[in-house]
């Protein structure tokens, strides 16, 4: 039997995803025995002929990292996906828009006039234009159809090898399936004997205005977390480096607005008893967009899936 | 009607990058070559509206090769805009991690991406990390022995800074955590300074080889440029700390400045061929994409560090140093040089890493000092793997971004590409045989992460 045919491709990324890929270390070499690699442009020389010369469907499984914010990425998830039997949205930018998803909040005019990129076409002589920039940026599941995510800013190595090991057993889940298991992080914090259930807290904090209890709840500390609405992938890593949640595995399946799930458990444990209260109180969250949309004001659209009636 | 030939699939190259060879009509020869930005994800303008305190954790995402850099950067620049202090403790336990980041990542730079072109065998395959294994003259051994520094070091990331890649530590006026456990560092620091020897002797190996350092030398891959890199009060290296030291092309101190100075200092010019701005010395100007002293163009990076700095803190490195500088000469203005340039880099990390590992105040559990003062503008610089990044950030009082702007190092090292791009492909393109490799060789160890 042939070797499964993997390609690995950024759009918007910053790298982060490859290098988590590299963190496979021995494994990777393991890896490269079972699987031929037909693109990783990181890591591999090739071209976009022996691209474009497989037949539609050739590639078994294509890993998509990063956000789609130009006509050069959507041309490519579009070939990857005619070529590909399947296709996994590598990273938080693939599955939610990630980071860079704030774009949103201000639209392409707002970032050409920053970058004072005004539209003058290249002169003779000069290169073609440059891929065309979107009016949003969006997750590849508002491009092509996304048969597998594989969240996580980045995903870890122990989620991608359970990915390749389906692949290689012929034993890929349902279409659909993230490969991280449904479980908030609250229910894996090492700090959720602590998790409030009833207190109140006076306001919001903020991180550089206090000292972090190592050991207490976020929420309890009055501090945003969005533990209470992620996916638990990570073993609650930013929590034992004493900073929050910052929700980069994404949503379980039981908030799949998970920002705003998230927004509610803090807001819900805010004490006030008039509105000059409750502004004192929301003082400390001059930002909830930023905040509780750290990597997912990208996804608030409708995804593809779901605008043609199958998610 | 000149014939234009589009590449945006180039390979092994940290970040995207796009060429476009335009060609003499008739003769299938290079006329012109562009090296391209791509892409813009927009961070200078979706940064405004957020809180001051989560940049350091939403910058890492700039590139994700050198998330430590960033945040460190975003980091400085908040200790700036608060005006607080860090604790002793927080400030050597940033600049530990940051050169733990920085050896791990000269070990991907060197080996992943451009060991296949240094070391590999004549490549009847591929060319790919994958074989340098198995027919290149490292052998399974060395092989094995950079992935497991690699595995060890990033371990050191995740234990001390949160995660590996995008760390959670960094907070204005300190450290979310103190260290624990500084012996896995100096053990860690001893494996490093052992292969960071072992790399440089490959390096030297090179250097005895005639075809290898015609190549290095060639016309082709040469760029008479200013060079900039941070340095300390010495005048030598230091990636965390320091003012930045340009030199010209001739290897004279050309100015010395904080970060705070770099409005001043250094411009931007704009393409439209490019999303990725083209930065320059302001005192020089911007003469078009030409080299020499009289224009503006300068570079940063390993080579553009070696070049501007004096000298190296530690003792091996300086040694090492001194080695490149008497092969090579200095300044030393071949592209193909960055990855030797690395390697000496690799050495000084390697001590440096052994040095604030073993320092006594390390572990000092005060790691955070609050801030008190009304934040207003906040300036910060590191070296990143791939050269200085600046980050420069204003607020309103509350610590809501109301300002965000960064040079990156491929916005720095940009033009300069473009000149030694379009010389290599001058000298080696053929319309019909292609030579695309030795085109996109000069940009192998250049960083081109974009915002």
């Amino acid at each position: 039997m042939s070797k499964p045919k993997v390609a690995f491709y950024w759009c918007g990324s910053c790298g982060g995803c490859e290098a988590t890929m590299l963190d496979l270390g021995e494994g990777l070499l393991d890896l490269r025995e079972k699987v031929e690699f037909v693109l990783w442009p990181l890591l591999l020389d090739s071209t976009r002929e022996e691209l474009e010369g497989l037949p539609d469907g050739g590639i078994d499984l294509a890993l998509i990292s990063g956000v789609m914010n130009n006509s050069a990425h959507e041309e490519m998830a579009a070939l990857l996906r005619k070529k590909s039997k399947n296709i996994a949205a590598f990273g938080a930018c693939a599955q939610l828009g990630g980071v860079p998803g704030l774009w949103n909040l201000f639209g392409l005019e707002a970032i050409k006039e920053h970058y004072s990129l005004d539209g003058s076409g290249p002169k003779q002589g000069e290169p073609g234009p440059l891929p065309r920039l979107s009016e949003s940026v969006k997750p590849l599941d508002q491009v092509i159809e996304v048969d597998y995510y594989l969240p996580g800013c980045p995903p870890l190595p122990q989620w991608i090898t359970i990915a390749f090991n389906a692949l290689l057993e012929g034993n890929l889940p349902p279409k659909g399936t993230n490969f991280v298991p449904d479980k908030v992080l609250c229910s894996v914090c090492p700090r959720r004997e602590t998790k409030p259930k009833k207190l109140l807290i006076p306001e919001v904090k903020r991180f550089h205005k206090i000292i972090v209890d190592p050991n207490l709840c976020f929420l309890a500390q009055g501090l945003p977390c969005m533990g209470p609405a992620t996916r638990a992938g990570c073993g609650a890593l930013c929590i034992r480096g004493n900073l929050n949640c910052t929700g980069c595995f994404g949503p379980s399946e039981r908030a799949r607005n998970y920002g705003t799930r998230a927004l509610s458990a803090l807001a819900s444990l805010i004490s006030y008893s008039d509105e000059a209260e409750l502004e004192r109180a929301n003082a400390g969250l001059p930002d909830p967009a930023g905040v509780f949309y750290f990597y997912s004001l990208a996804s608030l659209s409708l995804s593809h899936q779901e605008k043609r009636g199958h998610g | 009607m000149a014939r234009t030939l589009t590449f945006d699939l180039l390979t092994r190259l940290e970040g995207q990058g796009q060429l476009t060879l335009v060609l003499e009509d008739g003769r299938g020869r290079v006329e012109r070559a562009y090296f391209q930005v791509p892409a813009l994800r927009g961070f200078e303008r979706f940064l405004v509206g957020r809180q001051a305190e989560y940049l350091p954790q939403l910058v890492s995402r700039i590139n994700g090769f050198a998330p430590f850099a960033h945040h460190l950067a975003a980091t400085k620049a908040l200790d700036d805009l608060f005006q607080v202090e860090p604790p002793p403790a927080a400030k050597k336990v940033r600049e530990l991690l940051h050169n733990v980041a920085i050896l791990d990542n000269h070990l991907l730079q060197i080996f992943y991406l451009a060991g296949p072109d240094l070391f590999l065998e004549q490549a009847k395959d591929k060319r790919s990390f994958f074989g340098l294994g198995t027919s290149s003259k490292l052998g399974p051994e060395l092989v094995k022995q950079v992935i497991g520094l690699r595995r060890e070091l990033r371990g050191l990331l995740l234990l001390a800074g949160g995660k590996t890649v995008n760390p959670v530590i960094g907070l204005p006026g300190g450290i979310a955590k103190p260290l624990a456990d500084p012996k896995r560092f100096q053990a860690a620091a001893a494996k490093a300074l052992e292969l960071a020897l072992r790399t440089l002797a490959l390096f030297k190996e090179l250097a005895k080889d005639p075809e290898y350092m015609r190549l290095l030398r060639s016309e082709a891959y040469t760029a008479k440029t200013y060079y900039a890199g941070l340095v300390d009060a010495q005048g030598r290296l230091n990636f965390y700390d320091g003012q930045i030291r340009v030199v010209d092309p001739e290897g004279r101190e050309f100015a010395k400045f904080p970060a705070r100075s770099y409005p001043e200092q250094i411009g931007v010019h704009l393409e439209p061929w490019s999303y990725g701005r083209f930065a320059f010395l302001k005192g020089v100007g911007w003469q078009g994409f030409r080299d020499g002293l009289d224009s503006g163009i300068f570079a940063v990076g390993p080579l553009a560090r070696l070049n501007a700095a004096t000298g190296m803190s530690t003792p091996q490195a300086q040694a090492a140093y001194e080695e490149f500088s008497a092969s090579l000469g200095k300044p030393v203005h071949s592209n193909l040089a960055i990855h030797w340039a690395r390697a000496v880099e690799m050495v000084y990390a390697a001590e440096r890493i052994a040095e604030l590992a073993s320092d006594p105040e390390l572990l000092d559990p005060k790691v955070r000092a609050l801030p008190t003062a009304t934040p207003r503008e906040g300036y910060g610089a590191v070296e990143a793997p791939d050269g200085t990044v600046i980050h420069h950030y204003r607020t309103d009082e509350r610590g809501v971004v109301t300002s965000a702007r960064f040079l990156l190092p491929v916005e720095a090292n940009q033009a300069r590409l473009n000149l030694v791009v379009e010389r290599a492909a001058r000298a080696y393109f053929k319309d019909k045989d292609g030579g695309l490799e030795r085109v996109v060789l000069p940009l192998r160890g250049w960083g081109l992460s974009h915002g």
